[in-house]
């Protein structure tokens, strides 16, 4: 079995810092935050840029929607390889076995 | 750290796409080098860079009352080289200016250097330096990913600090550093956790991936393969 102790502590820890502002930071919520804070910053003291994107998601709902796909498509990717490698690591290992066992038969035979 | 479409001016905007593209260039010769010689480490590759696509995905509210996103780049830089990701992050960034609205592609270059450049360089220090010093594989990796990703953060706000320098270019430095970097840490410290889990979980399954890769030694991969518990023999 691959997690142990030591992983569900860490998989405890990230659920912790990431809980955390949820549950007690509201500002921390809300936008994009620290990506939308720089650009305010420099439009603040007067920063005006001078190129601007083609296309906007239409509201934040959307956005929000569009960043979900990308995770979706990331985690699918990544969960079809890790999967692959799972049912690599687990015919490796019955080969393994299946080798020793023979080892131990011939050498008690003999 | 994606810095938006517009938010350089156009000379900053040359002067970082001429910095990161020899990097990335290097990077897609090793990728193809790579898969010529070992076709076998595609998956990883592919997980690699997915891991940094959901990473950058995912906005996370930090402790420090804002919000920031992970980067996911010390795991790919610590398998397969920092030029490897300055290459894999351009589709990533490509994909965000132009479908999301977030970052940019006049400020592609500036981002690139900073989450495909910069991160993954000091990602790889890190490792380096932890083994060197006798530091166990999850330690190691834990402080590539940390250092990796708040050290993508330190550039974007040099970045913006340098083209933005107003009143002064410390002040300007100082205000963006907070805005990123104070954020970042317990996101870091969060992806770096994160980073362990997925290396560990490698390194049990696919441990001869990462013996030829030189980031584990073949004597640690044969211990992957070690029953948990002894075995017991048939009556016969």
């Amino acid at each position: 079995m691959f997690w142990g102790k030591k992983h569900i502590i860490f998989a405890l820890i990230i659920i912790g810092l990431i809980a955390y502002p949820l549950l007690f930071e509201s500002k921390a919520v809300s936008g994009l935050g620290s990506d939308d804070a720089g650009p305010a910053y420099m439009l603040a003291h007067g920063y005006h840029p001078w190129v601007t994107y083609l296309w906007t998601p239409p509201n934040s709902d959307v956005e929000s929607g569009l960043f979900a796909i990308q995770a979706c498509i990331g985690g699918a990717i990544m969960g079809y390889f890790l999967g692959i490698f799972h049912v690599q690591a687990r015919i490796r290992k019955e080969e393994i076995k299946k080798h020793k066992k023979v080892e131990d038969w011939t050498e008690e035979d003999i | 750290m994606h810095i938006a479409e517009g938010f350089l001016p156009w000379y900053w905007c040359v002067f970082w796409y001429a910095l990161a593209i020899p990097f990335i260039y290097h990077g897609v010769i090793q990728i193809r080098k790579l898969r010529k010689e070992h076709p076998e480490m595609t998956p990883l590759l592919a997980v690699c860079g997915a891991f940094i696509f959901i990473m950058s995905s995912l906005h996370v509210p930090s402790v420090t009352g804002s919000s920031s996103h992970p980067t996911g780049n010390g795991l790919g830089a610590v398998f397969f080289g920092a030029t490897v990701i300055s290459a894999i992050c351009v589709p990533i960034l490509v994909f965000q200016a132009l479908v999301l609205a977030h970052g940019g592609i006049t400020t592609l270059g500036a981002n690139d250097f900073s989450m495909g450049v910069v991160g993954p360089f000091f990602a790889v220090f890190a490792w380096k330096i932890a083994r060197k010093f006798g530091a166990g594989y999850g330690v190691a990796i834990f402080l590539a990913a940390f250092v990796g990703d708040w050290m993508t953060y330190v550039t974007a706000a040099t970045e913006l600090g340098m083209a933005f320098p107003v009143p002064t270019f410390a002040t300007a430095w100082v205000k963006m550093m907070i805005i990123y970097s104070y954020t970042q840490i317990p996101i870091s410290i969060a992806e770096s956790f994160l980073t362990v889990i997925i290396f560990d979980y490698i390194m049990k399954s696919r441990p001869d991936l990462l013996v030829t890769l030189k980031v584990i030694k073949p004597e640690d991969a044969e211990k992957q393969d070690e029953p948990e518990e002894p075995q017991k023999k048939h009556p016969r």
